[in-house]
């Protein structure tokens, strides 16, 4: 932690002197990409994050335990804090499934138009599978054309 | 001096008539100029972006000069178009579209009027969506398609003019309303072109459907789909009667991944009477469903707490040093001492609520009841009366000792000791009887990875290995799970060689294999159901690979006993996994009794096809350094292949099919025992007609459509995913069944 807010202020004081930074390491440690597993037994789980040869135990609110726990499989972007050899979470954005590309959103339904609201801006879901349609308000992962379909899709977080 | 006023009154009285007869000049209005000296407005300009789309609104502006060409100020502007249903203009000079037209909007000030024209047009079309995007025909036949315009915001545009075309027109035509028929053999394009933008179907044009060129299978054929056959498939139609088995499977590796399809059928019939799964045994008293449902998935927020605490632990004991060589040796104090006296009591955490890691220790006295040969029993001093005896704790801990322990270290390997007392203590507690868990049902007890970390990094845990068993309470003091003794105590010896598993497992992976993780909750509670099953092949003298049908279970009273009490758990939760194959799956993230049904068949199944010394085979599971799917590929192959076939064999073992043995069960005979716990087989289908089957296949999901083709008239199969091509990941097997 106390990396991690240091380290910005060495490299803009570095800046002065240098030209072109490079971005802080102990920022970058913070996002990890890879794949979640979900390990141990019922009564006691872990959530790991994989990627490559390296398994990262990844600690959560119970919510974002929750929602991870439904991305096992998934490639996920990861963004929290790094504590010792796990890391904190506190946001998330899936990636890939599969090694297919996937949209991280909430579906909405605007009449007869069904919109994924990304982080990045309402994409409009061309011929979304009749189980989407199902899910307004719950945060999904899609994957395929959104314009044309077909569709994969798994949840995430559920409607409130 | 008095003419001179005259005059210039008059002149004025010009001048200000001149003023007041503004000259028309284009969009602008222009003053004669007012006397030298002073600024007036003279000149009134408006300006309007020139096309406004139906809907969208936009600013008009109005400009003022004087005399001198300078800008001033208009003062107070009054707004006004010439046609409101074509825009309307608001105080603000806000012109609002309305339809498609033009207009002129208006601007008047200080006695000026200005007017600029507008063009309001309809919202562009941005795409065209043809439905259905792929699709297949027989000559001669025809196929409506829907074209749907959308704005760049995917709102539907309608009355939009919508043009059809074939690319191919010896192959297809289609007509001015999307109606395409189907000429001769090929593919071609059909294209919907409104404003410029074009959407796109592709026909298959089969020469017909007839019995001479339809796939034709014989009994017990199996046939792969093509991606062009799961769109249109023409089938049987011989000089007999056959009936089929389509099987969808979904070949992505990730549970969570959903996808839906479409089937249709034509020509197709429902089966018959009598047929496979129509089989009714001859049912009498054999397997019974356990009262109370055994829950090893416990409520959900509590797992929730559990996941926070566990992983920092896991984390931070992974830093510990390692042994570097066998015997393992004491690691941490423990509460157990090494050779505790019978009838001493020694403390034990046995919170066993909240976080099991963090929770602060509630010490609960444990009277030492017997000391085996690698099995401490101990007793809550805190139980509810009337349960077991100390005889009867004796009696399971030596079950284990005897029977348990030997069976699970033989198949999975030998245990951890870090307490270095060379024994497993079995605590009975309420505390297990305390954990929430549903109306109803029990749970039959579990092993805390926690207690195999030691307290400065786990604070709760008990520095040893041992499992927590529930206990009777026949006067319901904690609540009314667990009244009933017997029920309570036919799950004891099964859950120990089920827990033993899970100690064994993550002891050997964090102390002696060096694993990164633990393994995968999947394929770890999977491992744990074949315990129980082993625990059944030892108690009831039969073997893996016997193709054990109800014959063989209800031949004696012992075999129906042994079945009763150490296979019917597991039977019945692959029945569950039966019911609901497509929304379900052998690697499923999310832990329910249906994917532990599917995970022990899979198991049980992948170690029948790998053959060799099973014992190896789980060995090979649990003294791995990778998990989940990359442990299950490097011991039994691709996971895919392994759920895919098995998927076969649900629908085509044992029913006289001859199929290869990859698509059998060797060891269960379920089409035999299933019927005694879900008559008459639990195995979810559907019947394929002519109405479309709506499909949603998980990851490693199944689906099984069942169908007949009567004779000389072939059918047709078409498939499609939200009216296009079905995914590649999608597999469709097909099997001819009669």
């Amino acid at each position: 932690m106390l990396l991690g807010i240091l380290a910005p202020l060495m490299t803009a004081a570095l800046g002065c002197t240098h030209p072109a930074p490079k971005p802080s390491v102990a920022i970058e440690a913070d996002s990890l990409t890879g794949i979640v597993s979900i390990t141990g037994t019922s009564f006691e789980q872990q959530l790991v994050l994989r990627s490559g040869n390296t398994a990262t135990l990844l600690s959560a609110a119970p919510s974002d335990s929750a929602a991870l726990s439904r991305l096992g499989g998934v490639e996920v972007l990861i963004v929290g804090r790094r504590d010792r050899n796990h890391l904190s979470v506190e946001h998330f954005t899936a990636l890939s499934v599969a090694g297919v590309p996937v949209v991280d959103g909430v579906v909405r339904n605007y009449g007869d138009r069904i919109v994924l609201e990304t982080t990045r801006g309402p994409l409009p879901l061309g011929n979304p599978p009749a189980g989407l349609r199902a899910l307004t308000g719950a945060r999904v992962w899609i994957g395929g054309p959104l314009n044309t379909g077909p569709n994969t899709y798994g949840m995430i977080v559920p409607a409130q | 001096m008095k003419n001179a006023r005259i005059r210039l009154v008059a002149v004025s009285i010009f001048l200000t008539a001149l003023a007041c007869a503004p000259e028309h000049r284009g969009n602008t209005f222009t003053e004669p100029p007012p006397p030298k000296g002073a600024s007036v407005l003279t000149t009134l300009g408006v300006s309007v972006p020139g096309t406004v789309v139906v809907g969208q609104s936009t600013t008009a502006t109005v400009t003022g000069a004087d005399q001198f060409g300078t800008t001033i100020a208009t003062g107070p502007v009054v707004w006004s178009t010439l046609s409101a249903a074509v825009a309307t203009v608001n105080g603000n000079g806000v012109v609002t579209a309305v339809a498609p037209g033009q207009t002129q909007v208006v601007a008047t000030a200080n006695g000026l009027s200005a007017q600029a024209a507008v063009t309001v047009v309809q919202v562009p079309v941005a795409t065209v969506g043809v439905t259905p995007v792929t699709f297949s025909l027989v000559v001669g036949t025809t196929q409506q398609l829907t074209a749907v315009t959308r704005d760049a915001a995917s709102n539907v545009l309608t009355g939009r003019i919508v043009t059809w075309a074939a690319s191919d027109q010896s192959k297809a035509t289609v007509d001015a309303n999307g109606l395409v028929t189907a000429v001769a053999a090929g593919t071609t394009n059909i294209t919907a072109t409104s404003e410029g933008k074009t959407g796109a179907a592709q026909v298959v044009v089969t020469s017909s459907c007839t019995s001479a060129n339809a796939l034709q299978l014989g009994v017990g054929g199996m046939h792969t789909l093509t991606a062009t056959e799961k769109a249109f498939l023409c089938l049987g139609g011989g000089a007999s009667a056959s009936e089929y088995a389509l099987i969808p499977f979904n070949s992505t590796n990730v549970a969570a991944s959903t996808t839906q399809i479409q089937i249709t059928g034509t020509n197709t019939s429902g089966i018959q009477p009598g047929s496979l799964f129509s089989i009714q045994t001859n049912r009498m008293t054999g397997l019974r469903q356990n009262k109370r449902p055994l829950v090893k998935s416990f409520e959900w927020s509590f797992r929730e707490r559990e996941r926070r605490d566990l992983a920092s632990a896991f984390a931070s004991v992974r830093r510990l040093p390692r042994p570097t060589s066998a015997p393992l040796g004491p690691r941490f104090l423990t509460n157990i001492p090494a050779s505790p006296t019978v009838g001493t009591v020694v403390q034990i955490n046995g919170n066993l609520s909240g976080n099991a890691c963090t929770a602060p220790k509630v010490l609960r006295g444990a009277t030492v009841i017997a000391v085996l040969n690698k099995t401490i029993v101990l007793s809550d001093v805190t139980s509810p009366a009337g349960g077991y005896t100390n005889q009867e704790m004796i009696d399971f801990g030596t079950a284990f000792d005897t029977l348990g322990y030997g069976l699970d270290t033989l198949n999975f390997g030998t245990p951890t000791d870090i307490d270095a007392n060379g024994h497993v203590a079995i605590l009975f507690t309420p505390s297990v009887n305390s954990i929430p868990a549903p109306p109803g049902a029990v749970v039959g007890g579990l092993f805390a990875g926690r207690d195999l970390e030691p307290v400065g990094v786990c604070v709760a845990s008990n520095e040893g290995e041992m499992f927590y068993m529930p206990v009777p309470d026949p006067n319901q003091t904690i609540n009314g799970n667990y009244a009933v003794e017997s029920e309570v105590a036919s799950h004891v010896l099964p859950t120990l060689v089920h827990e033993f598993q899970h100690l064994i497992n993550a002891g050997r992976r964090q102390f002696i294999n060096n694993a990164p993780t633990a393994e995968e909750i999947w394929l770890n509670e999977g491992l744990s159901h074949i315990a129980e099953e082993l625990l059944y092949y030892r108690m009831s003298g039969n073997t893996p690979g016997s193709n054990i049908d109800s014959v063989l279970i209800r031949s004696s009273q012992a075999q129906l006993d042994a079945a009763n009490a150490y296979q019917v758990d597991n039977l019945v939760r692959a029945g569950l996994y039966m019911r609901a194959p497509e929304t379900n799956s052998p690697f499923g993230q999310v832990d329910l009794l249906e994917m532990r049904g599917a995970i022990w068949q899979l198991l049980r199944y992948s170690a029948d096809r790998k053959g060799g010394v099973e014992t190896n085979t789980w060995k090979a599971l649990v003294n791995s350094t990778t998990s989940g799917q990359a442990n299950f590929n490097a011991v039994f192959g691709n996971i895919i292949t392994n759920a895919r076939d098995m998927a076969v064999a649900q629908v085509a073992d044992d029913a006289g099919l001859g199929l290869a043995a990859n698509f059998t069960n060797p060891s269960w005979n379920f089409r035999s025992v299933m019927p005694l716990l879900f008559p008459p087989y639990p195995l979810l289908t559907h019947t394929l007609l002519s109405a479309p089957v709506n499909i949603t296949l998980y990851g490693g999901g199944a689906a099984y459509l069942r169908f007949g083709v009567a004779a000389n008239t072939p059918a047709i199969i078409s498939g499609n995913a939200s009216g296009q091509a079905v995914p590649s990941a999608i597999d469709f097997i097909l099997l001819r069944t009669q």
